[in-house]
């Protein structure tokens, strides 16, 4: 199917208006009919990388080697093998694209970068190679030339923490802004439930995106530097009661995360807006999806599409089954998890 | 109490469970670079003098489905725990964890100057599953925690160990507990 055909069927997105904060009226949008389906099952898939030529790349930790999907054969074979020797990757993490048909897999554990052009192991960049040096903390995302965003190296708690972005020589790393805590990944342990930060990405095309909690806000920077502060995204205010409790435990028990037992849930008086664990996708278009925080009432999948003014576009809304996991050049990339926690993978038209 | 310290029920102690610093180490005996933070935290300790012993470590079991060994090896460290000898059998594991399937436990067990090996034999013999690593491995799953080895320093996490700077980290630590 053709790109332009698949943009024709995105267009005929569902559209309703609902009140998204008492003061504003947001679009809601649902995504048109899936265009590919992979019949294999996934356990959990944790990023994939489209190829020029329609295979996909995917990571799932939980399967094994990193794999290549083909959906027009339904193919789903190993790329690479996990071991130590050369060529072979000792961890299955998630995939960053590079350009053309390039991808990194960062293992941040192991210190080791594995290169993969199309579905091939080309190379391996060890310890000592400047970025791999440099880049130590989670979370971290690349762009398309190879510039990674990350923070500075966490040491001990203080009051702000450094975003940095450091090309993809290595040979230096600039402090763009700084965040204060809680921070992804350094949260106290374990963190109240549910804990809000402020998160940050840098997109394909070399935008970073930061996105704040307090308020809820996006904010872009440019690839020359130049910052864009987003206006306040009103989101409906939603009181933590009994029922909003519950809901949020089952979530966690159906996701196999009960809280520990005996330790007591510092909840907060509202809802959060964000899910804050979920990463920033960068669509086609160019805007940027961020993950809402479910309720009782809005038990669905649903993100703020967001453009680079920091404007709120439209919500994308999905089943609560479902989740966007990637972006192609013309597609949308849809896990979908069945009754037993398996998972499919599935491509939309975006747009 | 801060609320991790709860956490404390579900691992095994190296060091004095009072220190001003806890390192929570979710960790597996076949992980190698939980084999690393192991020799870096003693040569840490080390060049921390007296002050090193207000460190203490909180062994989490998080044995891998990927590693052969990691489930035994977590067994029979329950049985040397049962003589009090945890904190010497979890060194001798690390020392020579490239010996796993090569060497015996109760091979280890001598390593580690247990002296009724007997009972340890038949511990290891008869023990399929003990609840410290059940706990371990659920408490790891329902707090999303899934590489090895994972830290909590005194209730903050670090997802990627600080090993290159554990010296500075540990400092800062000893430096702020009360």
């Amino acid at each position: 199917m053709s790109a332009g055909r698949m943009i024709g069927i995105g267009v005929v997105l569902a559209l309703v208006l609902v009140n998204a904060g008492g003061a504003q009226s947001v679009r809601r949008r649902t995504l048109p009919p899936p265009v590919g389906v992979l019949d294999h099952h996934f356990s959990f898939i944790t990023s994939i990388r489209e190829l020029s030529d329609g295979r996909v790349l995917v990571t799932d930790p939980r399967e094994g080697p990193v794999m290549v999907a083909d959906f027009a054969s339904q193919r789903v074979t190993p790329v690479g093998r996990i071991g130590s020797g050369p060529g072979e990757y000792q961890a299955v993490t998630t995939l960053t694209a590079l350009g053309g048909d390039s991808t990194v897999m960062v293992d941040l554990s192991r210190r080791r970068w594995t290169i993969f052009a199309l579905d091939k192991v080309v190379g391996t960049l060890p310890p000592e190679t400047p970025i791999v040096g440099r880049l130590t903390e989670f979370p971290f995302s690349g762009s398309r030339a190879g510039n990674f965003l990350s923070r500075a190296r966490f040491l001990a708690p203080t009051d702000s923490t450094a975003v940095i972005l450091v090309p993809w020589n290595g040979s230096r790393q600039d402090t763009i802004v700084r965040l204060a805590p809680p921070l992804p990944g350094h949260e106290r342990f374990p963190p109240p439930f549910p804990v809000q930060y402020d998160g940050f990405a840098i997109l394909a095309d070399g935008w970073v995106v930061v996105r704040r909690v307090d308020p809820y806000r996006v904010d872009w920077r440019s690839p020359t530097g130049s910052w864009r502060r987003g206006p306040a995204i009103p989101y409906p205010v939603v009181p933590v009661t009994d029922r909003e409790k519950a809901f949020y435990l089952q979530r966690r028990s159906a996701e196999g995360r009960s809280p520990p037992p005996g330790i007591k849930l510092e909840w907060p008086e509202t809802v959060p807006p964000v899910e804050v664990s979920s990463p920033m996708l960068q669509a086609p278009d160019g805007t940027v999806l961020v993950r809402r925080y479910p309720t009782a009432d809005a038990p669905g999948t649903t993100y703020d599409v967001i453009n680079r003014q920091g404007m709120r576009e439209y919500q994308l809304v999905l089943p609560a089954s479902e989740r966007v996991v990637g972006f192609g050049s013309a597609l949308v990339y849809v896990t979908v998890t069945d009754e037993d926690g398996l998972q499919r993978l599935q491509r939309h038209p975006w747009r | 109490m801060p609320e991790w310290e709860k956490l404390r029920a579900y691992g095994m102690w190296v060091g004095d469970s009072n220190a001003k610093v806890t390192i929570l180490e979710f960790a597996d005996f076949e992980c190698p670079f939980c084999e690393r933070f192991h020799r870096e935290l003693a040569s840490a300790k080390a060049q921390l003098g007296d002050r090193g012993k207000d460190i203490a470590l909180l062994y989490v079991h998080l044995p891998l489905g990927s590693h052969r060994f990691a489930m035994p090896a977590a067994l029979a460290s329950v049985c040397a725990s049962d003589q009090g000898a945890f904190d010497r059998f979890h060194t001798a594991l690390f020392e020579k964890q490239d010996s796993f399937g090569l060497k015996s436990w109760t091979s280890y067990a001598i390593d580690a100057g247990i002296a009724d090996t007997a009972s340890f034999s038949s511990c290891v013999r008869n023990t399929r599953s003990a609840d410290v690593v059940t706990a371990g491995m659920r408490i790891a799953d329902s707090l999303g925690v899934e590489v090895t080895p994972t830290l909590i320093i005194n209730g903050w996490r670090y997802a990627v160990p600080p090993i290159d700077s554990l010296v500075t980290v540990l400092t800062r630590y000893l430096a702020e507990a009360p």
